[in-house]
């Protein structure tokens, strides 16, 4: 077995008395679509943010590419290839469309402290933001303030930062939230297109979305994993069936 | 709105700031031929010191969301860094200027590296806090004038020449040293750096996310002000010929603030039309009436209430956003 490129050892985390992340192992394998699902509540936001630095965990380690992240600062983690999209839309309002794939363009580059060259003329980075821009449909709104896009235009557009970031994970958080049905069918053609190229975690609501793309379930409750498998384990498994998708059913 | 009207408020805005700087050019020769020809010029250079300062303070204020109460701090640390000197014989500029500098790097290194850490109404508090401790340890510094300030001899020379010893050589001084500070931080702004400064304004963890160290980039930013803001100090000690405490009082910072707010946050040159404004209408007000201030400050709130955006909105220019 290839060794696992994120992995989560017996995860804790604690607000006050109620345990939001409580004893969760999980490991994702390198090119693998693995979706987190579970009910409302259940820590799968919170997880996202424990993985990406911005929530510190009580107990437990995380490792990405076998190295130990769990300390590490949320800007170290992207660096090392982790990149995520927000539940509620995160982009830089006032900033283009471009220029916001721009921003994320050039954060792979490395060049922060570079102040004596005008960074709207970079053209290397202005024509890689715009292929970015081109593989989620943006293309051609590149030049509106991003935040005068519509509401599925800006998930895309959350995508189109975490792609430039070119990372090794995706986390992806709730990317269907809030989007018509239309709109999730394009986004499950982009994601589909997307997976052969990185591996994702996705955390979704839209069963349709998740029994697309996913290629491993993780099936999240009150914080703690009651079950992992692939899409046909997960569907006929008799916990989950009762926590979770017994709702939907009902 | 659409790229047209952005495009005319850019061309607004620049004709606006090029105008300024050109009416800021030729005025000596016109007030050679007026009456109190050494007041206008001196009043002038003021104003043009405070615009360097103001301008320091919108490039944090403006493009980092960083609120400082404390900039006139580095204000009096400038303005120190040539009294202390000049008190052990030291007035040259070649060696006084970069001690001011380093002097303002370090406080800003020091009080910003804790700052950074925190947001909105903390950093306000935190800054006004630190800018209090300058203040106060300026009043102790009884061998300099403590509470009272000291008196400057003449202005400092330039490897050995006395370069700016009448007003005229002076204003022309400090109008380069603005044009110049204006053209770097509108260079800053648009750089990389300046790319990531202001998307930390607007969404720090977004930002932080994308794998930008967000409190480094906020740092350098603090630190560069802080160094901007000192020059103004250097120059003002060299304008009044005196050092006093009262420079880095949080009543300093919060004028400071108001100037950029006036102006127009965010545009750089709004800074310089709000120092203009500000200490003109000050000047103005104070000539005429004792209690100039009853007038001067409804005025500003009538300014910020009905110029959202501040002066430069009035007049067509472009402001944040």
């Amino acid at each position: 077995m290839t060794e696992a490129l994120l992995q989560l050892e017996n995860l804790h985390k604690h607000f006050g008395g109620l345990a939001v992340t409580d004893g969760v192992t999980l490991s994702v394998s390198p090119g693998e679509v693995h979706a987190i699902i579970g009910p409302n509540g259940a820590g799968k936001t919170t997880l996202l943010n424990e993985i990406t630095g911005l929530l510190s965990v009580d107990a437990g380690k995380i490792l990405f590419e076998g190295r130990e992240i769990t300390q590490m600062p949320a800007h170290e983690r992207t660096r090392a290839g982790i990149a995520r999209t927000f539940q509620i839309t995160s982009i830089i309002p006032s900033f283009t469309v471009h220029e916001n794939a721009m921003l994320a363009v050039q954060a792979n580059v490395r060049s922060t402290f570079d102040v004596w060259r005008s960074a709207a003329f970079d053209a290397d980075i202005a024509a890689t933001a715009h292929d970015v821009l081109e593989q989620v449909g943006l293309s051609a709104r590149a030049h509106l303030p991003a935040r005068e896009l519509s509401h599925g235009e800006k998930r895309a557009l959350e995508l189109a930062v975490a792609i430039a970031l070119q990372p090794k994970l995706v986390l992806l958080d709730e990317p269907a939230a809030g989007t018509g049905r239309g709109e999730t069918e394009r986004l499950v053609d982009t994601l589909t297109a997307l997976k052969k190229r990185f591996t994702i975690v996705l955390v979704e609501h839209d069963m349709r979305a998740v029994f697309a793309l996913a290629d491993r379930i993780s099936v999240l409750v009150y914080g703690r994993v009651i079950a992992s498998g692939t899409p046909n384990e997960i569907r006929n498994n008799e916990a989950v069936r009762n926590a979770y998708l017994g709702e939907e059913a009902a | 709105m659409n790229w047209l009207a952005v495009a005319r408020r850019r061309q607004v805005a620049l004709v606006i700031t090029v105008a300024i700087f050109v009416v800021l050019a030729l005025l000596p020769l016109i007030a050679h031929w007026l009456p109190g020809e050494r007041y206008v010029l001196g009043l002038l250079s003021r104003v043009m010191i405070f615009a360097i300062a103001a301008v320091s303070l919108d490039l944090i204020l403006g493009f980092g969301g960083l609120v400082s109460f404390g900039h006139a701090a580095f204000i009096g640390l400038g303005a120190y860094a040539v009294g202390i000197l000049a008190a052990h014989g030291i007035t040259d500029a070649a060696i006084v200027l970069p001690a001011a500098l380093a002097v303002c790097a370090l406080f800003a290194a020091a009080t910003g590296y804790v700052a950074v850490r925190t947001r909105g109404v903390y950093f306000i508090m935190i800054t006004l806090a630190f800018g209090q401790m300058a203040y106060y340890t300026a009043t102790s510094l009884a061998q300099y004038g403590g509470d009272d300030g000291m008196r400057l001899d003449h202005r400092s020379t330039f490897f050995g020449v006395p370069l700016f010893a009448d007003s005229l050589s002076f204003y022309y001084a400090v109008f380069v040293i603005l044009l110049l500070a204006y053209l770097f931080t509108r260079m800053l702004v648009a750089s990389r750096f300046g790319r990531v400064l202001r998307a930390t304004r607007e969404n720090a963890v977004r930002t932080e996310t994308l794998g930008f160290h967000v409190n480094a980039v906020r740092l350098v930013a603090y630190v560069i002000a802080g160094m901007m803001a000192g020059v103004a100090g250097f120059l003002l000690a060299n304008h009044i010929l005196f050092v006093n405490p009262a420079y880095m009082s949080w009543q300093r910072s919060g004028e400071l603030i108001v100037m950029v707010v006036l102006g127009g946050v965010g545009t750089l040159h709004g800074a310089v039309i709000g120092s203009l404004a500000y200490l003109l209408i000050e000047e103005a007000l104070s000539t005429f009436i004792e209690h100039w201030k009853v007038i001067f400050g409804p005025l500003l709130v009538l300014i910020v209430l009905f110029a959202r955006g501040g002066l430069l909105a009035l007049l067509g220019g472009d402001r944040r956003d």
